[in-house]
């Protein structure tokens, strides 16, 4: 969790797998323990595991059903459900029920383990984890294997980029009120239980009576005198397989740049949000952006002209930076690292009309990057008429939740799945996603952000990944609008879905000691 | 401007009738779609009168009642009812006749309401309705004059102005040189399309009154202290010049500021307000009696803001799995929640303010679109039930309930604690509008508690949002204006 960079070399498997033999088990993740990857910084470590269990795989592990109750509904009721599904966007061609797993009764996991390594140690790694017990103990329903791709994503973007920065010293105000600046530091709880969230608060988890003999092992909670913590440093996990139609995507966007490279890479970057990978655009803001005078950061190059073309600039937007103008100010959070200021260091207030980054990009929607209160709000007579609602300067102000509270920690890893035979080079992402409330941030994020075909008022699901599910009145959402500071509408039609889901479960990855409760059952 | 009004009949269903009532609502609704109500349905086709906005079936079962065994007060015990809600435009008694005259619905409307206590096959349907109708204590409308026919009417415009446009720039390469020539085409385009503007009928006479007479009774109280000085003024006119003139250049200017950023409702009431100031500084001793009450006020409160015991359940996954199949069908949802008064005259007496003042600030303040910070709600009522011992509250809003109540928390946690923060089972709040809804989890857990289904539920409009029909008015009026910046057009352009 702690420190993204930690594998770059790695691959993963993620091995789902049916518990059927609940003793066996128990004693495989006791010996395990040791091998379980914690947030201590540790820069030369070589591999990794992670162990997360479905609330079918706690019941089935002996975690009593009142310890259960305690958890949230969403991961008591698990992702596969109508009601969910509809609202997550999970309905036709992404139906649970073409999923290859996580459907309930058929391939509905109990645990999931995470297995990391540098490639040549993996084999060893893998074998050390599982051990003679794994086999006995459990009965494996999938293996999902990962490419090395150096943060690329399969269409050709670099993918978790944006990612909160935790509190790790809880320096954070606990209880910071109608923030009127974007912040990228998240308080603990929003990612660990047993910590206060943005809201001052702890979120609800399993406590067990401090008299409980077993719950020994467990730590006391912060918040509930008495009670131990079994959710403490533990946290929710969201697993989602996407297949991502590659081929597809960029034979769309060439079709519709009239197979005009430079257009193609503009339509590219606006549906992302994001320049592609491998490729410099001009920006689509008509002036060269102020901060290219005075850099944010110190030294150094900045990136925003074309190569070979110093003594005749052309300012460019560089491979993976946002389509938008850098903030002229740090962001909490973002950084120290020039390379991290170079990528997140803007947000969309600047562009109320989303003519540099169209309302629809995917990085506006996945992170509409606002405060509580419209930035600029100042002085107390200003906010207290902001919050009247009054002085809004423009349609879209209050439009957005504030994004403090719908923040997810993600880990994509592609995938390249060869040894498929019904669907073969299907590539994809394997979705990770961490928070500490699955409603009000994994779900949130998915279902008010990214599938909402009403988004800050446009009428299109994300372009790269809607699912183009048409309202329920029968009107199209397989739009993508870019707002042009001309004023005439610039807007493609007919977008193909290109992302599918193709399986998908919620897991609580416990911590050390709640694994150590689960061992002793 | 047409305004719009709305019905609330609300009357106890007969005992064992409950079974047989829920069967005939469902067959209101569209087969794919539970708890949406088929707008041509044979019961009461709500479609065809062309000026219903909302309308919902609700059968009243609180079932948090039980909360008062957690904090050791005697459970009530309260008969379950139907109400039926609709909002439309124009006035209610000519809605109801038009109800009972349409065959069709009337029929419909015996058959429901023979499952009430009361209602007879003899019975008067509209004499019955006008027996047990309720106004609700606050009702909210987002923009107040916005017709159903204006709204498919703009809904429209915006769909036509959108194809000419994407013609126009096909024809055109280089509109962009000439941006007011593109929207000269559009205005021309729209004038050849008469019937694609909506005609706006007059504001009736007799509800403009009485809105002006409504909103002057908080001018007029803050106007009122000042007929006890004109004397001393009279008799002491440099008083008027140095003490009373300052403060109201002051409230001048601020009334102009506000008019600008606010809207002129406010700033006549800020104004005004301010305008005590002066007047406390000639009579200092009216403030004694003033102080006083307000220390009484405020040390009650807080008494019973700490002592009122707090007791919230956790929800179920069985309730929020029913009340979640009625949901997230459309781009817009329904929220109906019921929930008792706090048993203390203090809270009955302030809850009672608090609701007059909730619908004054709706009535006047609150009428263009925005409710405080929030754009997403269509229309919403708070109605006293049961002799003021509970509450209804009925709402129509954009996105999916978790959206709803993420942002009322962080954009008007205030507002729910003034207005819902004297019902049982609410989070404790703190000085009225503090805490309460920012405790986040429990706020959302009484909210669900408190949620019942809504058996049947029409809009007029599925597909678009508030924020929708705000554009769709922009974009019109962009059409209607003689004259328009470059940037404006730019601008304009952008959202059609």
């Amino acid at each position: 969790v702690r420190d993204r960079c930690s594998f770059p070399r790695s691959i993963i498997a993620t091995s789902r797998g049916w518990c059927v033999d609940p003793a066996k088990a128990r004693e495989w993740i006791g010996g395990n323990i040791g091998n379980v990857t914690t947030a201590a910084p540790n820069r030369k470590a070589r591999c990794a595991l992670h162990l997360a269990f479905t609330c079918e795989g706690l019941r089935k592990l002996g975690v009593s059903d009142k310890v259960l109750g305690d958890f949230s509904l969403e991961f008591t009721g698990g992702m596969v459900d109508p009601n969910r599904s509809r609202r997550l966007g999970d309905v036709e061609a992404n139906d649970p029920k073409n999923w290859q797993w996580g459907v309930p009764g058929k391939s509905y996991p109990d645990v999931v383990i995470l297995v990391y390594a540098a490639k040549e140690e993996f084999d060893a790694w893998d074998a050390k984890v599982k051990g003679g017990l794994w086999g006995t103990a459990f009965r494996e329903i999938y293996s999902l294997s990962t490419v090395r791709t150096d943060d690329l994503e399969p269409f050709g973007f670099v993918d978790g980029v944006s990612q909160p920065t935790l509190d790790w010293d809880r320096s954070k105000p606990v209880k910071a009120q109608n923030t009127t600046e974007y912040t990228n530091l998240s308080a603990l709880g929003e990612f660990l239980l047993g910590y206060p969230n943005e809201y001052g608060r702890y979120t609800d988890r399993p406590l067990l009576d401090a008299g409980d003999k077993r719950a020994r092992v467990l730590p006391l909670a912060e918040d509930v005198p008495g009670k131990r913590d079994f959710g403490r440093n533990g946290t929710y996990l969201v697993l989602r397989d996407l297949r991502q139609d590659v081929s597809g995507f960029k034979t769309f966007v060439d079709d519709r740049s009239d197979h005009d490279q430079e257009k193609a890479h503009v339509l590219a970057s606006a549906m992302a949000g994001r320049v592609p990978a491998d490729q410099h655009i001009i920006p689509p803001w008509p002036k060269e952006p102020p901060l290219v005078k005075e850099p944010p950061w110190p030294k150094g190059t900045p990136p925003w002209h074309a190569p070979g073309a110093v003594d005749n600039p052309k300012w460019v937007i560089p491979p993976g930076a946002p389509v938008m103008p850098l903030c002229r100010n740090a962001i909490d959070g973002v950084g120290p690292k020039l390379k991290d200021a170079w990528l997140d260091q803007f947000t969309f207030e600047n562009d109320p009309d989303g003519t540099a980054c169209p309302f629809g990009g995917h990085i506006r929607r996945a992170n509409p990057r606002n405060a509580d209160l419209p930035e600029g709000t100042r002085g107390w007579i200003g906010r207290l008429l902001r919050t009247l609602g009054f002085a809004s300067r423009h349609a879209h102000d209050d439009l957005l939740s504030s994004t403090r509270f719908h923040r997810i920690l993600r880990r994509g890893r592609a995938y390249l799945a060869e040894e498929d035979k019904e669907a073969s080079h299907e590539r994809g992402l394997r979705f990770i996603a961490l928070n500490a409330s699955l409603s009000r941030q994994f779900e949130f994020v998915q279902t008010s952000w990214i599938v909402n075909s009403k988004f800050e008022g446009v009428d299109e699901d994300d372009p790269l990944i809607g699912g183009r599910t048409k309202l329920m009145t029968g009107a199209r959402v397989d739009k993508f609008t870019r707002p042009q500071d001309s004023g005439l509408e610039c807007r493609v039609h007919d977008l193909p879905q290109f992302v599918t889901v193709r399986g998908g479960a919620y897991f609580f990855m416990p911590g050390l000691s709640a694994l150590r409760y689960i061992a002793d059952l | 401007m047409t305004p719009q009004s709305n019905i609330v009949i609300h009357a106890p269903i007969r005992p064992g009738a409950r079974g047989d009532l829920e069967k005939l609502l469902e067959s209101m609704n569209l087969p794919a779609y539970p708890g949406m109500a088929d707008p041509n349905n044979d019961l009461v086709p709500f479609g065809t009168f062309g000026v219903v906005h909302f309308a919902r079936f609700v059968i009243v079962d609180d079932n948090t009642l039980k909360d008062f065994a957690l904090v050791g007060l005697p459970v009530p015990e309260y008969p379950i009812t139907l109400a039926f809600l609709c909002d439309f435009d124009g006035s209610a008694n000519e809605f109801m006749t038009d109800l009972v005259d349409n065959a069709k619905a009337a029929a419909g409307l015996r058959k429901i309401f023979a499952h009430c206590l009361g209602f007879e096959p003899g019975s008067d349907l509209l004499v019955w309705m006008k027996q047990h109708r309720i106004r609700p204590a606050a009702p909210y409308v987002n923009w107040i004059g916005r017709t159903v026919l204006q709204v498919h009417k703009e809904a429209e415009l915006r769909a036509a102005l959108q194809n000419e446009l994407t013609q126009y720039v096909k024809d055109h390469p280089n509109a962009g040189d000439d941006i007011r020539g593109v929207r000269n085409h559009l205005v021309r385009f729209a004038h050849e399309n008469p019937n694609l503007l909506p005609v706006s009928a007059p504001t009736p006479i007799g509800w403009w009154i009485c809105n002006w007479l409504h909103f002057a009774i908080i001018p007029v109280l803050l106007a009122v202290p000042w007929l006890f000085a004109v004397d001393d003024l009279i008799v002491r006119p440099w008083l008027l010049t140095f003490v009373v003139a300052p403060f109201g250049l002051l409230a001048i200017v601020v009334f102009i500021w506000l008019t600008c950023i606010a809207t002129a409702t406010f700033a006549l009431l800020i104004a005004l307000g301010l305008m005590l100031i002066p007047f406390f500084i000639l009579y200092p001793l009216w403030l004694i009696p003033l102080l006083a009450v307000t220390v009484i006020f405020a040390v009650l409160l807080r008494w019973y803001e700490k002592t009122e015991p707090e007791a919230i359940a956790r929800q179920t996954a069985e309730h929020d799995n029913a009340l979640a199949d009625l949901e997230d069908h459309d781009v817009t949802n329904q929220f109906t929640v019921v929930g008792s008064v706090k048993p203390s005259t203090f809270r009955l007496v302030l809850f009672v303010v608090i609701m007059w003042a909730t619908n004054y600030g709706a009535r006047h303040i609150y009428n263009r679109g925005y409710l405080t910070r929030i754009q997403t709600i269509h229309f919403a009522h708070w109605i006293f039930i049961n002799d003021k011992r509970r509450m209804l509250f009925v709402s129509n809003y954009d996105g999916s309930r978790h959206a709803y109540m993420d942002d009322f928390i962080n954009k008007v946690g205030w507002g729910l604690n003034f207005v819902f923060g004297s019902g049982v089972g609410y989070p404790r709040t703190r000085w009225i509008i503090f805490d309460g809804a920012k405790n986040e989890l429990r706020f959302k857990d009484s909210n669900r508690n408190h949620q019942i289904a809504t058996q049947v539920w029409y809009r007029a409009y599925p597909g678009l949002t508030a924020f929708d029909l705000a554009r769709n008015t922009r974009v019109r009026k962009g059409l209607q204006r003689r004259w328009m910046r470059k940037a404006k057009i730019r601008a304009w352009l952008r959202e059609v």
